[in-house]
């Protein structure tokens, strides 16, 4: 498997997550949102109908990011700008897990492990993105 | 650069201070709200999707041939916020206090924005054989 094909299914596995995400928190109701939560992130929340609206503002947000995410999977190096974006994206992600750990703990009941376990997953993920994005000089030549 | 401008500015907002963001909320939208732990914890992650795309759109002042699929995206990304608020302007007014007539203004702006954005945007080059 090549770095090319490498990078193309983490922006596919970006890509799913986000809109299929990012549709739920627009079309589901609070119920199942706690649900979602529970089972994903293994946090106990209360959605509140501000919380509930503030989720579906994220929610076409990432649907936005996971459609720009598929345009880059079709061609990376034209779109090196939305692999920088997702990849930092990502890290940002990981850093706030990590710098909020004791509040996400302390709000959301999510263990400790687990809440590392995602941190690693989305600094992994980043860090890959921008590891395998494609070089600068190619996407000059090719320009 | 307004399209993606405001969204950064909003989305570090949100990010770095609940405070401020209540501000900007509170002057934008005359929205009122209390600030639950829930709250304060959510505008992070908000923050940081909601400055990443302003960033993304106003990356794409550089080429904007070459990323029109951000453009597309980003303005369908505006249009479709209009309609949201409008489609929930009733829970708006009740959750947030927001005046439908305030509303009202941002679904404009929204839909307004991004359908400029739609017209305005560059034609893919034609591929010459």
């Amino acid at each position: 498997m090549t770095a090319h094909n490498i990078l193309r299914a983490i922006l596919v596995i970006v890509a799913v997550s986000h809109v299929v995400l990012g549709l739920m928190a627009c079309v589901v109701g609070p119920v199942t949102i706690v649900s979602l939560v529970s089972s994903l992130y293994g946090a106990t929340v209360t959605v509140t109908p501000q919380l509930h609206h503030v989720i579906r503002i994220l929610g076409a947000f990432m649907i936005a990011i996971g459609i720009m995410s598929a345009f880059a999977i079709r061609d990376p190096e034209r779109n090196r700008a939305i692999v920088d974006g997702i990849g930092i994206l990502q890290i940002l992600r990981a850093a706030q897990r990590v710098i909020f750990a004791s509040q996400i703990q302390e709000i959301f009941a999510i263990p400790s492990g687990r809440l590392m376990m995602q941190s690693g997953f989305f600094l992994l993920l980043g860090l890959v993105l921008l590891l395998l994005r494609p070089h600068a000089t190619r996407v000059g030549a090719r320009a | 650069m307004v399209a993606g401008a405001v969204p950064l500015l909003y989305g570090v907002a949100a990010l770095l201070d609940a405070r401020l963001l209540m501000d900007v909320t509170g002057l934008l939208s005359r929205a009122s709200y209390t600030m639950t732990p829930e709250l304060n914890y959510a505008r992070k992650p908000l923050g940081i999707y909601v400055a990443m795309f302003g960033a993304l759109l106003l990356y794409t002042i550089v080429d904007p041939v070459r990323y029109r699929a951000v453009v597309t995206w980003g303005a369908l990304l505006l249009i479709g916020r209009g309609v949201q608020r409008l489609l929930i302007a009733g829970e708006l007014h009740d959750v947030f206090a927001i005046p439908f007539e305030r509303n009202l203004v941002h679904v404009v702006y929204l839909c307004a924005l991004g359908t400029a954005l739609l017209v305005l945007r560059p034609t893919p080059p034609t591929s010459r054989t």
